[in-house]
């Protein structure tokens, strides 16, 4: 015990030898380590017996099998190009496309012009309104038809 | 071969994301130099062109509906109406253009498609057709649909009388 802590003593002023350290491996793998010193029992807790580490036996072969296995890749060269060409032709297809023609003028008159406007705007007034008329005839007609039918 | 396909429908995707243009421009321009076809635009220049008007002569309601207006087109033509009429109503993209007034009669057809932003309407269209012609208008501008609809009361056009009469008949 006293030894021990003679020992370790020596070990922080790192000069224990070989075998004076491999003496205190042992006593902290131990069971039997004093309460006292139990704080210690990390340090050298490290320092066990290596573990054994074998490879499998079939290792060599499921690494040489990993190696020679076909990459995957997440595009093929051939798909790359195929979607750089239907980009491109979109483009070409965006870029070449007829646009709509802009409005042209029918008149060079801007009065002539206004007249054709004028006009197109009583027509379509019109027709609206023809809608409108339609609906209140209707609307005449059925409540008629409700008085006629409901207040005698 | 696979690759070949995948190409073929990628470009059929693409062109479809990209092609979401003025369908009633295509539409227009389609028809622009056909001899069935009438055809009348005034363009948005054209309408600044229209400030040299002596406008005192205009009633107040159709000043503001044509000084508000951007652009104005109008195709109409006498052959196969209804095909034509057709032929417009499936070109026409439904998610920008909304119903407005339907108006079927006996033997014609009227429709009223507007497009909006907000509250504002930026254009609207006539498709209008019966047994002797089909006739589309596109107005651009801003478009005050309440103006617009006075401006049939202020006038005399044939058979507006007559709607005037039946709105007053009694029974």
């Amino acid at each position: 015990m006293e030894d021990i802590k003679a020992l370790l003593e020596k070990y922080w002023q790192a000069e224990t030898s070989l075998e004076e350290e491999q003496r205190l491996r042992a006593y902290f793998r131990g069971s039997s380590v004093d309460p006292s010193l139990r704080e210690y029992r990390a340090v050298f807790g490290y320092f066990g017996e290596p573990v054994a580490v074998t490879l499998p036996p079939d290792f060599d072969e499921r690494m040489m099998a990993r190696l020679q296995a076909p990459v995957r890749r997440l595009y093929h060269r051939g798909w790359m190009y195929a979607a750089a060409a239907v980009v491109g032709v979109c483009l070409v297809m965006q870029l070449t496309r007829p646009a709509a023609p802009p409005v042209t003028d029918t008149y060079q008159d801007p009065a002539q012009a206004f007249a054709a406007v004028q006009q197109a705007l009583r027509v379509v007034s019109n027709r609206m309104n023809k809608g409108k008329e339609m609906t209140r005839a209707g609307m005449t007609r059925l409540s008629n038809n409700y008085h006629l039918a409901f207040t005698n | 071969m696979k690759s070949s396909l995948l190409i073929v429908v990628l470009l059929v995707i693409g062109h479809g994301a990209f092609a979401q243009d003025d369908a009633i421009g295509k539409f227009f321009g389609k028809y622009l130099d056909d001899s069935r076809f009438t055809v009348v635009s005034v363009s948005p220049k054209m309408f600044q062109l229209m400030g040299s008007i002596k406008w005192d002569t205009v009633s107040g309601d159709v000043r503001q509906a044509v000084q508000k207006l951007q652009s104005f087109r109008m195709l109409s033509t006498e052959t196969t109406p209804r095909l034509f009429y057709k032929e417009f109503l499936s070109r026409i993209d439904r998610t920008q253009y909304e119903d407005l007034i339907t108006v079927r009669d006996k033997d014609d057809d009227t429709r009223f498609m507007v497009k909006e932003d907000g509250k504002v309407i930026h254009e609207l269209l006539m498709i209008s057709v019966d047994e002797k012609g089909f006739t589309f208008i596109s107005f651009v501008g801003d478009i005050n649909l309440d103006a617009l609809s006075r401006l049939g009361t202020d006038m005399d056009i044939k058979g507006m009388g007559q709607l005037k009469n039946a709105k007053v008949k009694k029974p």
